[in-house]
C-alpha cells in the first residue's frame, strides 16, 4: 500500500472550478471523478506553518508547539523561522518510520533542518534561491536527509535567473511593458516558480528511483502567487489600476495550471494500490470577499485567506465521484493512518474520515503515538542553529509580508515574537474551545500592552464567551478611555457584549451609529443587529437587517440561515425554508441550520423530510441530542416507525454527557436555603458569589451570572458537570439535551412567595402596589409551574424532586435523607439538615 | 574547486521524453513550463541541452579559430 500526499498551500475550489470549468485544469478534473472532494474547515489562526503542522501531526498548536512564523532565539537577531525542532510531537512521518515504512518528505513547512528518518527529507529551507546565479548557490546544511545526496538533489534545484520569458511569460505575456522599477513582481513570479520546480523535480526523483510506502510535496507557491497577484485577478474591480490589471490579471490561473501539470506527472505514480490526497491549508478569497486593504499587524496578509481549504482523496475503497462533507484539516493524519491501517492517537485533534471510505473502516485507536517506543527519526540533539540559513529563511517572511524586519535590538526582537507566539497560542486555544486556557496569556499581554487592540478585543471576546461580563465590560470601558483604539470595531465588540448581557436595544443602537462605517472586517454587524431584533421578537426588522448583509455577500450562508430562523420563528415556515435550503446550498456542513430546516418541515406537515433533515444533523453532529429528541418524537407520534424511535431512544441516553444538579423553585421559594443544603451536604456549588448575601437572604444566593442568560448561552453548561447549580423555574426548559439533570424543585405556597417577594421589594427600597393583590402574577407563576412539570415528564434526560417549603422547615433532617436518596447517596443529612434556621420561614400563609 | 557534476547529470533522459506518437522530443534551450511540471528528468533534460549547445558553440569556436589560423 502506497500513499501520496500532495499540499497546496491556499488553493481554493472558487478558484479551482472555474478553470476546470474552462478545461484548464485537466489533470485535477480526471482525479475528481475517481475519489472524493470537499472543503476542509482550516483553524485560527490561519497561519501556514502551524496549520500545515497541524495537518501532519492531526494535533492543534497548543499541542504540536508550532506557534507562529517565528520564534524566540537565544542566538543571533534574537528571533528564528520555526523549523523542525519547533515540533514537540510525532508527525506522520515519525509514525510511519516507527512502524517501518519508508516516507520521503519535500518541502514540508516547517521541516528544516531535516530529519532523520528512514527515507529522505528534502527541508523547507532547500529551494530557497540565494545568490545572484544558480553556480553561487549552495544548499543550506542540513537541508537534506541523507546528507550525501545533498549534492544530487542540489544539483535537480532551478534558480529563477535560469528562467527565460519562455516560461515567466506565460504568468505575464506582456512582459515587455513592465516599468523596470516594477521588476520585482517578475522577479517574485520567477522565484516562486523556480522553487516550485525544484521541490517538484526533488518529488518526482525520489517517486522514480526509490522505494516509498509514504511521500508527501508541499508546495507554497499559490498562496504566493495569490498574495501577490490576485487582487489582479478577474473580474477587475473598480480600485485597480486598468494598466496593471491587464499585465498581472493571468497570473493566479498560470499558476493553478502550471500546478495542475505538476500533477499530471506526479499522476505517473499512481497506480490502483496508491492513495493519493490533495489539500490545502486554507482558501484565498478569489472574489468580492477580496480585502481592498490588509490590516497593518503581524500576519496581515492572512487576512486575504478564506477559511476552507481544498480536499481530495482517491484510492482502494474510497467512494468515487463523491463530495465530503465536515471535514478539517486535522483530520488529515487520522484518515491516513486509517487508510494504512494503523491506530490513530486518541490524543489527536482529528478524526477518522469514515464516511470517505466504501465499507466504513473499523478504526483501531492508541492512547498516544508519543508514548511508542521505537527509532521516529525526531531529532535528539538541538539543531537549527544555521544562523545564514535562518536569516535568509527570515528575510523570504517579510518580503511576503508574514512578519516584520527583525530589528537591531536582539532583546525586543525576542519580547516582540514571544509576545506573537503567546497570542496565536491564545487564539489556538480560544479556536480548540479551551477559553479557561487562553484568559490567562491574553490578560498578560493586554496587561503588557495596554495599547494594543487586538489584545483587547480578544479579551474581552473570551471574557463575554464564558459569561464574564463584568471583566468585559471592564475592558471595553478600559478602551474607551484610551480613545485611539478604532470606534467601530469597539461599537461591534461592545454591542455584541451588550446582546450577551440581554440589553438588545443598546446594542442595536450601538450597530446603528457603525453601520455606515462597517466593512467587511465587520461582516458580522448585520447578523448581530438581526440577533438583537430576534431577541425583541422584531421579526420585520430582523429580516430587513439580514438582507442588507445579504446584499453585502450573497453567498454568505450565515445570513441565510439566520433569515430561515427568523421566518421559523415568525411562522413563516414555507419562506424559511427556501432560505434554510438556500444556505444549506451554499455551505452544506451546517448541523444546526438543518435541525432548524427540520423544524420548518414539521410546522409544514412534511414529517418525513423533517426526520431527514434531523437525521443529516445527527451526521453532521452525532453529539446533538436536540435533534435525537426531534427525531425520538417524529418516529414515534407522526411516522409510525416505534423502532427507529427506539434506537434514537437509546442513542438519547448513550450520547449524555456528564450530570448537573439543579436546585429551581420559583424566586422566593426557599431555593438559596436548598443550596446551602446541599453545599453542606458536600455537593460542590457553581456560583461566581457576585451576589453577595443581604436581608433578605442573610447566607448568600448561590447564583451564577451566566445562568441568568441561559436562554441565550449555554457554554457554562461542562463547567457545572458534577456540581449544582440555582437555576430559576422559568429557565428550565432552556436547559439543552446535551446533559443529564437530576433536578430538586422547591415548590412553596404561592401566596408566601408573593409576600416574601413583596418584603424584599420594600426592603429594597423598590415601590410595591400594596394596596392590590397580584393576581396575574399569580396565574403567571401558576402557568410556570405547569410548564416546569410539563416539561419534566417529556424530557428523558431529567429527573426531578419536588419538596414542599413548609417540610423543610418543619422536618430538615426527614427532607435531607429524601434528596439523599434522589442524589444516589451521596450526601451528609445530617449536616444538611443543621444548615437550616427555621427563623427565616418569615412569610407564613 | 568546481564540484564534480553527480551522477544524475548524465542520465540518459531521451529515453523517457517522447512525444505522443515517439518522436524525440524537441528540448527548446530556452526551457519551457513543460519541461519544469515533468520534473526531474525535464530538468536533466534541459541542463543537458544546455551542455549540448554550450559544447557545441565551443567547438564552433574552435573551429574557426583554426580557420582563421590556417
Amino acid at each position: 500500500m502506497k500513499f501520496i500526499l500532495l499540499g497546496w498551500d491556499a488553493a481554493d475550489w472558487k478558484v479551482i472550478n472555474p478553470l476546470i470549468e474552462q478545461g484548464l485544469m485537466p489533470n485535477l478534473e480526471r482525479l475528481i471523478n475517481q475519489g472524493v472532494i470537499g472543503n476542509h474547515a482550516t483553524l485560527d489562526p490561519p497561519y501556514s506553518p502551524m496549520l500545515w503542522t497541524s495537518i501532519a501531526t492531526g494535533k492543534r498548536p497548543y499541542k504540536h508547539g508550532v506557534l507562529g512564523f517565528q520564534e524566540p532565539w537565544d542566538k543571533g537577531s534574537g528571533v528564528r523561522p520555526v523549523i523542525s525542532i519547533s515540533r514537540k510531537c510525532k508527525a506522520l512521518w515519525n509514525i510511519l518510520n516507527q512502524e517501518g515504512y519508508k516516507s520521503h518528505v519535500v518541502g514540508w513547512w516547517p521541516s528544516h533542518p531535516a530529519e532523520p528518518i528512514n527515507g529522505t527529507i528534502i527541508s523547507d529551507f532547500f529551494a530557497r534561491p540565494t545568490g545572484e546565479l544558480y553556480e553561487d548557490w549552495a544548499p543550506p546544511p542540513g537541508s537534506v536527509h541523507p546528507p550525501e545526496l545533498e549534492d544530487h538533489f542540489a544539483w535537480l534545484r532551478v534558480h529563477p535567473t535560469e528562467l527565460s520569458s519562455n516560461i515567466t511569460g506565460l504568468f505575464v505575456p506582456d512582459w515587455e511593458k513592465i516599468n523596470p522599477a516594477h521588476s520585482q513582481m517578475l522577479n517574485a513570479i520567477a522565484r516562486e516558480t523556480a522553487m516550485a520546480a525544484s521541490l517538484h523535480a526533488a518529488f518526482t526523483n525520489i517517486l522514480r528511483t526509490q522505494e516509498w510506502n509514504f511521500a508527501a510535496l508541499y508546495l507554497s507557491t499559490i498562496d504566493h502567487y495569490c498574495h501577490g497577484f490576485m487582487k489582479y485577478h478577474p473580474p477587475k474591480r473598480p480600485h485597480i489600476p486598468q494598466a496593471e490589471f491587464d499585465l498581472y490579471k493571468n497570473v493566479v490561473t498560470a499558476g493553478y495550471r502550471y500546478h495542475d501539470m505538476m500533477l499530471g506527472r506526479i499522476l505517473d505514480f499512481v497506480d490502483e494500490d496508491t492513495y493519493l490526497m490533495l489539500i490545502s491549508d486554507h482558501g484565498f478569497q478569489p472574489d468580492h470577499l477580496r480585502p481592498r486593504d490588509i490590516p497593518k499587524e503581524p500576519a496581515g496578509p492572512a487576512y486575504e485567506h478564506s477559511p476552507y481549504g481544498i480536499f481530495l482523496l482517491k484510492g482502494p475503497g474510497i467512494k468515487k465521484d463523491e463530495i465530503v462533507y465536515g471535514a478539517s484539516l486535522l483530520d488529515v493524519t487520522p484518515t491516513i493512518l486509517a487508510c494504512l491501517g494503523l491506530p490513530v492517537g486518541e490524543d489527536m485533534d482529528g478524526k477518522v474520515l469514515t464516511q470517505v471510505f466504501e465499507d466504513e473502516p473499523i478504526v483501531q485507536t492508541i492512547d498516544s503515538w508519543e508514548d511508542v517506543p521505537g527509532e521516529s527519526g525526531m531529532h535528539t540533539t538541538p539543531e537549527g542553529e544555521d544562523e545564514d540559513a535562518n536569516a535568509r529563511m527570515l528575510e523570504q517572511l517579510v518580503e511576503l509580508g508574514y512578519i516584520e524586519k527583525p530589528g537591531d535590538n536582539a532583546e525586543e526582537n525576542r519580547k516582540n515574537v514571544t509576545e506573537e507566539c503567546n497570542f496565536n497560542l491564545a487564539k489556538a486555544y480560544v479556536d480548540g474551545g479551551k477559553l479557561a486556557e487562553a484568559i490567562p496569556l491574553l490578560e498578560q499581554l493586554y496587561a503588557d500592552n495596554p495599547l494594543v487592540p487586538r489584545y483587547a478585543f480578544q479579551l474581552a471576546t473570551c471574557y463575554q464567551a464564558t459569561s464574564k461580563l463584568k471583566d468585559a465590560r471592564r475592558v471595553i470601558e478600559d478602551m474607551r478611555e484610551k480613545e485611539f483604539f478604532n470606534e467601530t470595531t469597539l461599537d461591534v465588540v461592545e454591542g455584541s457584549l451588550l446582546l450577551g448581557e440581554g440589553r438588545a436595544m443598546e446594542a442595536i443602537k450601538l450597530f446603528k451609529k457603525s453601520e455606515s462605517n462597517v466593512n467587511q472586517y465587520h461582516s458580522r454587524l448585520h447578523r448581530q443587529m438581526a440577533q438583537g431584533y430576534m431577541m425583541l421578537q422584531r421579526w420585520e426588522d430582523a429580516e430587513r437587517a439580514l438582507r442588507k448583509d445579504i446584499e453585502m455577500d450573497y453567498d454568505h450562508a450565515a445570513a441565510h440561515a439566520m433569515l430561515g430562523e427568523v421566518f421559523l420563528r415568525d411562522a413563516q415556515f414555507e419562506k424559511a425554508v427556501v432560505s434554510l435550503l438556500v444556505s444549506i446550498g451554499l455551505e452544506y456542513d451546517q448541523p444546526n441550520t438543518h435541525y432548524i430546516l427540520g423544524l420548518a418541515l414539521k410546522n409544514l406537515g412534511d414529517y418525513a423530510r423533517a426526520a431527514e433533515a434531523f437525521e443529516v444533523t445527527l451526521l453532521m453532529a452525532p453529539k446533538a441530542n436536540v435533534a435525537r429528541e426531534a427525531l425520538i418524537d417524529l418516529y414515534a407520534n407522526y411516522l409510525d416507525q416505534p423502532e427507529q424511535a427506539q434506537r434514537h431512544a437509546e442513542a438519547f441516553e448513550q450520547k449524555l454527557r456528564g450530570t448537573v444538579y439543579i436546585v429551581s423553585g420559583l424566586p422566593r421559594s426557599g431555593t438559596s436555603m436548598l443550596m446551602q443544603m446541599l453545599e453542606a451536604g458536600g455537593l460542590p456549588i457553581f456560583t461566581d458569589r457576585e451576589r453577595t448575601a443581604d436581608e433578605s437572604n442573610p447566607k448568600g444566593y448561590y447564583e451564577h451570572e451566566a445562568v441568568k442568560s441561559l436562554a441565550r448561552n449555554k457554554k457554562w453548561l461542562p463547567q457545572a458537570e458534577g456540581k449544582v447549580v440555582k437555576v430559576i423555574a422559568n429557565l428550565l426548559p432552556h436547559l439543552p439535551p446535551s446533559h443529564r439533570y437530576k433536578v430538586v424543585f422547591m415548590e412553596r405556597d404561592l401566596h408566601e412567595i408573593l409576600a416574601s417577594q413583596r418584603k424584599m421589594l420594600q426592603r429594597l427600597g423598590k415601590r410595591t402596589q400594596d394596596d392590590t393583590y397580584p393576581t396575574g402574577l399569580m396565574h403567571e407563576y401558576e402557568r410556570q409551574l405547569e410548564k416546569v412539570k410539563q416539561w419534566a415528564s417529556r424530557s428523558a434526560n431529567v429527573e426531578i424532586c419536588y419538596l414542599r417549603h413548609a417540610d423543610v422547615v418543619a422536618e430538615p433532617f426527614l427532607q435531607a435523607l429524601q434528596i439523599n436518596e434522589f442524589l444516589d447517596w451521596q450526601l451528609l443529612p445530617e449536616l444538611m439538615a443543621q444548615v437550616v434556621d427555621a427563623q427565616l420561614h418569615r412569610e407564613k400563609a | 574547486m568546481k564540484k564534480p557534476l553527480p551522477a544524475i547529470a548524465t542520465l540518459p533522459v531521451m529515453q523517457f521524453l517522447q512525444t505522443e506518437d515517439g518522436q524525440p522530443f524537441d528540448i527548446p534551450p530556452s526551457g519551457s513550463i513543460g519541461l519544469l511540471a515533468l520534473g526531474d528528468l525535464g530538468i536533466i533534460a534541459w541542463r543537458q541541452k544546455l551542455q549540448q549547445i554550450k559544447t557545441e558553440m565551443a567547438e564552433r569556436t574552435r573551429r574557426n579559430l583554426m580557420m582563421n589560423d590556417e
